[in-house]
């Protein structure tokens, strides 16, 4: 194989994606080991298979460091980054807020405290075994970051159902940018450990998935 | 990766035993012919130990024999010889598998990967984030999911010809921008 032939052939394409024969990938690298430009294309292949690993591999393993600021939402000024989406008892989370200096209620205030959470990664349920989300005790959150591609330019509605059906939480958020993860902060008390959920996700007419996982113990 | 053109005198100094030209040559080489033989050797000790073997046998030879006639084939040389190596590796296997390590399979991650820089991430970060969200999707069924090409080509209505375009544009884009990175930092 020459270059001419290498590049015509689409060679570290090919050898990237595993589609050449054995005799086919030997001459390839008895070319690439003597070619500058060909070796060069065959690292660049190398580093953007690794680079998309790791871009994708620390996204659902990264703690929520920099949670981003929701409108109306004063309370969670110290978010930053992904976009968050909260349940529908954000709203009485608020409410709760503003009766704070009345009312002492020291499990929410808990709750509220400085936190790390870890987003688990939630796949669709054509991809396998729903995965276990660990769930704390008493006031306080869990995160999932549902594996979804949503178009960037509309809101992502999502639902979270319980076995029987029953609704648990629901709300819409702002999609997220393009290989940004949507993560969803739920409290803890909206779920029972030992159950199954699934989060059902949509945008606009577009069904983005159901997303099942077990609610389990820290 | 800094761009390498062997001659008589770069073989030269390999022979003579220049520290610098030894290392060049090791850095040179050695992604090469990871990227080689990890699809070939399951077990990352296996790897590392034909690659070492490989290293040394060139460089052995080049001074038992004063040189190679024609220096600008140092690279088919290198593989050539990891080649033989390899074939080695291959019957002694066949002859007598419980003395060598074991090969384990299944692994996703190869362990012989280093991780790539930071910068280096941070760039195709950015280039998942400007090219289509279709085409960010498919590099991470590919590459992260590892899913099958033809499931890939099925779930999002392209062709394996598409996969090797959108590969090919990818690697552009990177090469430009890991470029232009190393520009500004030259410049500063």
């Amino acid at each position: 194989m020459n270059h001419r032939e290498s590049v015509d052939s689409q060679a570290a394409e090919r050898y990237l994606l595993d589609e050449m024969s054995e005799i086919e990938r030997h001459q390839f690298e008895d070319h690439y080991f003597s070619c500058i430009e060909c070796s060069e294309d065959v690292r660049l292949g190398s580093t953007l298979e690794r680079g998309v690993r790791e871009v994708f591999a620390n996204q659902h393993t990264a703690p929520v460091r920099e949670p981003v600021p929701r409108p109306g939402f004063g309370w969670f000024d110290w978010l930053r980054g992904p976009a968050l989406a909260l349940g529908s008892v954000a709203a009485l989370m608020a409410c709760v807020v503003g009766y704070q200096s009345l009312v002492l209620i020291p499990g929410m205030r808990q709750g509220l405290s400085a936190q790390a959470i870890e987003p688990v990664g939630l796949r669709s349920v054509s991809r396998g075994s729903e995965p276990v989300v660990a769930v704390g005790e008493g006031a306080g959150f869990f995160a999932v970051a549902p594996d979804i591609d949503p178009a960037p330019d509309s809101d992502v509605s999502w639902v979270v159902r319980s076995a029987s059906g029953a609704q648990v939480a629901s709300s819409t958020a702002k999609a997220p940018a393009p290989g940004r993860p949507l993560i969803l902060l739920l409290p803890n008390r909206s779920v029972k450990k030992g159950e199954r959920y699934v989060i059902h996700l949509t945008q606009q007419d577009r069904n983005l998935g159901d997303f099942p996982f077990l609610a389990g113990s820290k | 990766m800094e761009r390498q053109t062997f001659d008589s005198e770069y073989v030269r100094r390999l022979i003579d035993g220049d520290h610098e030209t030894e290392r060049n040559f090791v850095d040179y080489f050695d992604e090469l012919l990871t990227l080689k033989l990890r699809s070939r050797l399951r077990s990352p000790e296996l790897v590392q130990d034909v690659k070492q073997e490989t290293f040394l046998r060139v460089l052995n030879t080049l001074r038992q024999r004063g040189g190679l006639e024609n220096a600008a084939s140092l690279g088919a040389f290198v593989n050539a010889v990891s080649n033989n190596i390899l074939f080695e590796t291959y019957r002694a296997q066949a002859k007598a598998p419980a003395e060598l390590p074991e090969d384990v399979g299944g692994n996703d991650e190869h362990p012989v990967d280093t991780l790539i820089s930071q910068e280096r991430t941070e760039q195709v970060r950015k280039l998942l984030s400007d090219i289509p969200a279709k085409d960010s999707r498919i590099l991470k069924m590919l590459f992260y999911e590892q899913r099958d090409k033809d499931e890939v080509c099925r779930t999002l209505g392209v062709d394996r010809g598409y996969l090797r375009v959108l590969i090919h544009r990818a690697k552009s884009k990177l090469r430009d921008a890991l470029q232009k990175k190393a520009e500004i930092a030259g410049r500063s």
